[in-house]
């Protein structure tokens, strides 16, 4: 057996071997991840004919899909800018309070900020709803008869302030804390009063983290689905759109509307990657009076105060207050699960196992596709085309998912270049195949510092001492790299469980938990549909406790 | 002007005692270094003073005035770091006027300030550079422009040498001195070289794990080291042990353990019979070839030999079997491995300490 398995892996260390992993890992990447996103462009332009007529000069409704596309387009954008500005004005105090202050209680704030990001967009946007746009929500206990916004850009704006906060908090913390604090010391040294030493040298110093910050806020914001899903009223979003279109067959507008979408995360992305660095901040110039007052003590604990109200009303009770209604109309939603005629019970069994087993099934593949992507994002020394990589594994990131499940959707289907036949049909494999394209990103981008933070003498000295280089992996760097791919496998599997908009384009008749939810909303059996997100939520926050566990022990 | 003073002075990182009850006095005028082994709680005290850090008690008064509550950016200090700490996106002249600026100056004050203090060091054709051009010397008198720029009159030193290479390091001890001097400024300067701090110094204090041993010019530290710890830091010494036999006029006769040589130390502060450290400098020994009555005088055997260029380290066996060890100048006449030599060292110059509790923790240099 012992000597099977050495054969075996000699085998596999072989030069061939490894150039057929590298080859094979590549040609997935390309083949898998990357042609299908950027096959919409290919689809436009070879069907621009018809693509033209049906938005530009449709016999019965003539340029009105132009109309509302270019509507909705505006609309995202808008929605975005304004969420993107709120998140780094509520935002960055908080991440400075968490990167430079210790206090009682900062480990849990720290877990509180997380909770956003481990439920599915659905189940956020659904209990934010209850939250503000229902009698039982804060409408309720102010006495009024129904919520205090309804459905529409302010509610989406404040669904999205809630999702994107977490991510921006998160990465400007990480930012912060990687300037180094002498300067800051130095600068006090000098006499600047603390709200100088951060505008002159905290900012300058954490600049391209702070625009790489917002541009990912702003590129989530403007690809969200499941919780816009929920609270979008009449005015449709981009994404939604798209969803809508697909729906209706309008397989023209929505891959137009998809390439345009394609083509705005492109542009964002490539902005993130080369034009951070330029952009310039005021930090020449100094106000003394002005600032010397800004840096009052009083000032800055109310600043203090006011952060942690608005993390408080704005983004925690409104992203937990699902379990208050769950706690107080219990009995409807037992009656809506257990008692209707429609078996909703039944229906929320079969969605949880297929979204169960889709969230596995992806993880397994990402596992197996990512870690050998991450060896060769870090080891191998391919000079440029690593850099071009680099940059293409984060393409899935910021394409709004509604978008790349349409580009893909597309490209398998029966639109696409394998002909009429198709090869996935929607339902239960297309929605593996869109889940690992978003996933991937996510798996590769926590393996690779992990890879790196491996140090090479460690192998160098197993292959001294005669391991062939699998046996290499297998002993030296598999036992060090194994938690994170555990972390990885976590933050893969909550992407993949709590995603709704590509899902909604591919699903076919197969039904994740949260369409389901989305489904239940739309027919006003909201009762269930709390149900169905206590559930979810709780899985989620069980995820994310043993994510933090873990991270938190490699630390 | 700058007088400042320590009284009680405590801060814990956790369980661990950064610096524990200390009290220190800065004249005005003075150029004092905290010197001590890495840890010994140095730059603890320096930010302190310097308001980076908040001390758990104690006080710490300008000028007679209790400044503890007072933040760093309104202490009046100007502060040179360890690794400079130029801002990279600034050029030389907006780093060298940061305080005057961001103190609100008028524009023509802050102009006088920049180009004096660019002056001072010699630097002001390199006002529009940028950080990255800058070689480590010159970025650290940047680093010292832009301190003495602030006008404060109460400079603080956080290894400012440190990172520069050995040779450069003792011409800029001098520079340094001699800038602090001209300016009139008091300087409190951290190091944890020696050399450094014997060089450029009016006073040293001496700090162990949180605490000051000696505070004394450094021809005193040296001569008259009131531990044995102060007195192994700043010298390198053999220490032997013995016990007093006789107690003369004005001297007394110490016999070393295991009916061990008789040394005769210059004082009388030791009663009969007191067990003693006795501790004399390895530079100071010879061998002796005129034997004198004004000198110690000892027989040894030499068991090894290190050459380290102009000198050479004997080690040698006294009779009573203790390892004693001497530098001498190579050029003096060789000695053959296992002969017999007399060594002679000066009476004045032995130092004697009362047997301590730990022998080991007090040699140990941490």
């Amino acid at each position: 057996m012992g000597q099977l398995i050495q054969k075996i892996e000699k085998a596999l260390s072989t030069r061939f071997a490894r150039i057929f992993s590298d080859t094979f890992t590549l040609a997935f990447f390309i083949l898998i991840i990357i042609v299908p996103i950027l096959y919409i462009f290919t689809f436009v332009g070879t069907e621009w004919n018809s693509i033209y007529t049906e938005i530009f000069n449709h016999p019965i409704t003539g340029d009105e899909q132009w109309f509302d596309l270019t509507a909705a387009l505006v609309r995202s954008f808008e929605i975005a800018a304004i969420v993107t500005v709120i998140d780094i004005l509520i935002g960055l105090p908080m991440a400075l309070i968490l990167a430079r202050k210790d206090f009682r209680g900062k480990k849990y704030i720290d877990t509180l900020i997380d909770l956003p990001l481990a439920v599915p967009t659905a189940a956020l946007g659904f209990s934010i709803y209850l939250f503000w746009g229902t009698q039982w929500g804060i409408g309720g206990l102010l006495g009024l008869g129904g919520g205090v916004f309804s459905e529409g850009p302010l509610m989406i704006m404040l669904v999205h302030i809630v999702f994107t906060y977490p991510y921006i908090v998160r990465n400007l913390k990480e930012v912060i804390m990687r300037v180094d604090r002498t300067y800051e010391q130095a600068a006090q040294s000098l006499g600047a009063p603390p709200f100088t030493v951060f505008r002159t040298i905290t900012g300058p110093l954490m600049k391209e983290g702070l625009v790489a910050g917002a541009i990912l806020a702003f590129t989530r914001s403007l690809g969200e689905t499941g919780a816009t899903m929920i609270v979008f009223g009449v005015t449709e979003t981009s994404p939604i759109q798209i969803v809508a279109w697909r729906g209706l067959g309008l397989f023209g507008p929505a891959a137009f509307l998809t390439m345009i979408l394609v083509l705005v995360a492109l542009g964002l992305l490539l902005m993130l990657k080369l034009v951070t660095r330029r952009v310039g901040l005021p930090i020449h110039r100094v106000f003394p009076r002005a600032e010397r007052k800004l840096s009052h003590p009083i000032l800055r604990k109310s600043r203090n105060v006011i952060v942690g109200l608005i993390f408080l009303v704005v983004v925690i009770l409104p992203s937990l207050w699902t379990f208050v209604y769950i706690g107080i109309n219990g009995n409807a939603a037992y009656s809506q699960m257990f008692l209707s005629s429609d078996n909703k019970v039944a229906a929320f069994w079969l969605s949880l196992m297929s979204s169960l087993s889709i969230a596995g099934m992806v993880t397994l593949i990402c596992i197996i596709l990512g870690i050998p992507m991450a060896l060769i994002m870090v080891r191998r020394k391919w000079g440029k085309i690593k850099a071009i990589l680099d940059a293409m594994i984060d393409i899935p990131l910021v394409i709004p998912s509604a978008a790349l499940g349409f580009s893909v959707f597309v490209f398998w289907g029966t639109l696409g270049p394998f002909g009429p036949g198709g090869v996935f049909s929607p339902g239960y494999w297309l929605i593996v195949l869109v889940h690992v394209v978003f996933c991937y990103p996510y798996m590769v981008r926590v393996l690779i510092p992990i890879v790196n933070s491996i140090d090479p003498g460690y192998e160098e000295a197993a292959m001294t001492l005669g391991a062939p280089s699998f046996t290499v992996f297998r002993t030296c760097t598999w036992p060090l790299l194994k938690r994170g791919v555990l972390a990885g496998s976590i933050i893969t599997f909550t992407r993949s469980l709590g995603e709704t908009g590509a899902t909604l384009v591919v699903m076919g008749l197969a039904r994740t938990v949260p369409v389901l939810i989305v489904d239940w909303v739309e027919a006003q059996s909201l009762a269930a549909a709390a149900f169905a997100s206590v559930i979810i939520i709780i899985f989620s926050y069980c995820l994310i406790f043993i994510l933090r566990k873990i991270t938190l022990e490699n630390e | 002007m700058p007088h400042v003073v320590l009284k009680n002075v405590s801060k814990a990182y956790g369980r661990v005692k950064a610096i524990d009850h200390l009290n220190l006095e800065i004249f005005d005028g003075e150029y004092l270094t905290m010197l001590g082994p890495s840890g010994c709680g140095k730059t603890t005290t320096l930010r302190a003073i310097a308001g980076l850090i908040q001390p758990d008690e104690g006080e710490i008064l300008f000028d007679g005035k209790n400044i503890v509550d007072l933040p760093a950016n309104e202490r009046d200090i100007g502060m040179v770091f360890q690794h400079f700490e130029i801002f990279p996106f600034m050029d030389i002249w907006e780093n060298v006027t940061y305080s005057a600026r961001v103190k609100g100056l008028p524009q023509n004050k802050i102009e006088e300030l920049g180009v004096n203090a660019l002056k001072l060091v010699g630097m002001l054709h390199r006002a529009n550079d940028y950080p990255d051009e800058l070689s480590a010397p010159e970025l650290q008198k940047i680093g010292i422009a832009r301190a003495i720029a602030t006008e404060a009159k109460l400079l603080l030193l956080d290894e400012p040498l440190g990172a520069l290479d050995l040779k450069i390091r003792m011409e800029y001890q001098h520079e340094l001195r001699k800038l602090v001097k001209k300016l009139g400024l008091t300087a409190i300067h951290v190091t944890h070289d020696q050399i450094e701090a014997m060089n450029i110094s009016d006073r040293i204090a001496i700090m162990r794990k949180g605490r000051i041993y000696q505070v004394d010019t450094p021809m005193n530290l040296y001569y008259k080291p009131n531990s044995i710890f102060v007195c192994n830091f700043l010298s390198n010494s053999n220490f032997l042990e013995g016990f007093v036999e006789q107690v003369q006029e004005s001297r007394s006769i110490v016999r070393l353990r295991g009916f061990g040589p008789k040394i005769i130390i210059p004082t009388t502060q030791w009663p009969v019979r007191k067990r003693l450290v006795l501790a004399i400098r390895k530079n100071e020994v010879a061998f002796e070839f005129e034997p004198s009555f004004e000198k110690n005088l000892v027989n040894a055997t030499i068991i090894k030999r290190h050459f380290m260029g102009s000198r050479t380290i004997f080690q040698l066996r006294l009779e009573n079997n203790d390892l004693f060890e001497a530098e001498i100048l190579t050029r003096e006449i060789p000695k053959d491995l296992n002969s017999q030599v007399t060594l002679s060292f000066d009476i004045n110059h032995v130092m004697s300490f009362e047997y301590p509790e730990k022998l080991d923790y007090e040699l140990a240099l941490e």
